[in-house]
């Protein structure tokens, strides 16, 4: 039915991924489909390419598209979706699902794409942008299309260690590296009347030169205060550049990711070192108060450190910052939090209980979490949300193969890296051991 | 209220008269005089079920025409609309931001049409596209 399946997203939302392929979504699995590059293609032409127009048609039509399923997934659980947040950006409730559409300021878009072949007479409002893989950083769920540093051990290391699970990575150029091709999307992001958000992504964004020339081009055309930008950090470094940049856009989201206060974070994030990260949260949790800064940490929860997501949860409560899921993590498959053996699920759902019943949480469905006053209740949805899943989840078919899988992936890392996950997990020595490690 | 939206027509064929449902319960405290209408409708009861077109704005009004200072007025209990809370919720938005009229004069509260959009800022759900 509509109202399982339908997005608004492709009328105002498009992503530009770090070699320059544009995708239809910040959710989207990746296109099978034809690249189109930014190197050859502007941002509106593929807005309305035959990529887009095919899957606003099927999105109209009730299908549930290919690419979609990470929201898909998320909506089995009832957790905040992309899907679902996209939706509300169009003044789409799920619960009003199709009085709300028939309301919607878009729903002229949206008619005029049903009688007009999938075409949008419509423009970008909302993107994302990978500006390249630039990264200190080498976690183990990112690859080497994300990761600088990460793309350097799967050639030099992990590669000709496991070369079944670590492929010889594909060297590219990113986009932004081509002073010509960031000229000309600068001068067509100015150009977009509507422009209303961009979410920056790296590699690690405070690094790359490309993100501070972008903003500030976006200041010096007079066109920053209407924007909101938003970016996502590892956090292991302070750039005092940010400062500025903050104040001179019309709002600027910050997301930190960690995946845990305690030191598994470090084997996780490798070689971030949590001790010096956490510092840098409060130094820019510090800032919220003198200018129009929302600060998250991003977390995607994997088969050891959702173990500890109680303490992390804490963490936010007493620094009154929420945590943005962008997905479950699927990939790599052998770090799926469903692959967590019985007895740490188990003592997992426990403590979330726990904490759920001594704060007194109680779900509030809250969609737009980007708001400094409901942070508490945000906080509150995101627990129950991850208490839900972690006692609900249904174990995958290929459970026992990811589970070896799990072994060989984090051996490979461990022969490159010389650290062992029984130094910070030591509880899942038993089920690692059984598996082969 | 809309099963079986199978594809986008279903949605363009939604009938959109009587697809707001509006409830509103007064309590009238002591003696009063006045002229309460809803989108029109001239109020003389103290609950009230009135069903409009999704596009429809959303007035209500009531004009106090005498009452006993001090012990009488009109409370407005709830005003929802599909079942959701507007009043006495959102009753900083009225021409006075009060759900208890006991002064003489014209008191108003106005939502401007579609309905959703207004609820949508209101609740401060963020930025529409």
């Amino acid at each position: 039915m509509l109202d399982h399946s339908f997005c608004s997203s492709p009328w105002f939302h498009l992503r530009l991924t770090y070699n320059g392929d544009f995708e239809e979504c910040r959710w989207f699995k990746k296109s099978q489909t034809t690249p189109v590059n930014v190197r050859n293609a502007s941002l509106l032409e593929f807005y309305n390419s035959d990529r887009m127009r095919t899957l606003r048609t099927d999105l109209l039509s009730g299908a549930s598209p290919t690419g979609c399923e990470t929201c898909q997934y998320e909506d089995n659980f009832n957790k905040l979706s992309g899907r679902q947040r996209q939706l509300l950006k169009s003044g789409i409730r799920k619960d009003t699902f199709a009085l709300s559409l028939r309301s919607s300021p878009h729903y002229q878009h949206f008619l005029h794409t049903w009688q007009n072949d999938g075409h949008a007479d419509y423009a970008p409002v909302d993107l994302q942008i990978d500006l390249g893989n630039v990264c200190n950083s080498a976690c183990i769920m990112c690859g080497p299309t994300a990761s600088s540093r990460l793309h350097t051990e799967y050639r030099t290391k992990l590669h000709k260690i496991n070369p079944a699970l670590f492929a010889d990575p594909i060297t590219y150029q990113s986009w932004t590296e081509d002073p010509e091709t960031l000229e000309k999307f600068i001068v067509e992001l100015i150009s977009i009347p509507n422009l209303k958000y961009i979410h920056f992504l790296g590699g690690e964004t405070l690094f790359d030169p490309a993100f501070y020339s972008i903003c500030e081009r976006l200041i010096d055309a007079g066109v920053s205060q209407r924007i909101i930008v938003g970016t996502t950090t590892n956090g292991t470094i302070y750039d005092a550049r940010i400062e500025r940049l903050i104040s001179q856009f019309k709002e600027f989201h910050l997301g930190i990711s960690i995946e845990s206060v305690t030191e598994l974070n470090d084997y996780i994030r490798y070689p971030g070192k949590i001790a010096e990260i956490l510092p840098n949260i409060d130094r820019f949790l510090a800032l919220r108060d003198s200018a129009p800064l929302f600060v998250s940490l991003r977390i995607t929860p994997n088969v050891f450190t959702a173990s500890e997501i109680d303490l992390l949860f804490r963490y936010m409560l007493s620094r009154h910052v929420i945590a943005e899921s962008c997905n479950i993590l699927f990939d790599p498959p052998g770090l799926r939090i469903e692959l967590m053996p019985d007895n740490v699920r188990q003592h997992t759902i426990d403590k979330l209980k726990t904490l759920i019943d001594e704060f007194g949480m109680v779900k509030n469905n809250h969609v737009n979490i980007r708001k400094n006053e409901i942070i508490d209740g945000v906080i509150a949805d995101t627990v129950i949300d991850y208490y839900n899943f972690i006692k609900d989840y249904k174990l995958p078919d290929n459970t026992e193969e990811l589970r070896y899988q799990l072994v060989s992936f984090i051996k490979t890392f461990e022969l490159s890296r010389n650290n062992c996950i029984l130094d910070y997990a030591p509880e899942y020595e038993q089920f690692l051991r059984h598996y082969g490690y | 209220m809309h099963p079986n939206m199978n594809n986008f027509s279903d949605i363009t064929a939604i009938d959109t008269a009587g697809q707001l449902s509006i409830r509103l319960q007064l309590q009238f405290r002591g003696s009063t005089e006045s002229l309460i209408t809803l989108n029109g409708h001239v109020i003389r009861s103290d609950s009230v079920d009135l069903e409009i077109n999704l596009f429809d704005p959303i007035k209500l009004s009531i004009d106090l025409l005498s009452f006993n200072e001090g012990t009488s007025g009109i409370e407005i209990q709830t005003l929802t609309v599909n079942g959701l809370e507007v009043l006495p919720k959102y009753q900083h938005l009225a021409s006075k931001p009060t759900n208890y009229i006991d002064q003489l004069g014209i008191w108003t509260f106005k939502i401007p049409p579609p309905f959703y959009v207004w609820y949508h800022t209101t609740t401060g759900q963020g930025w529409i596209a």
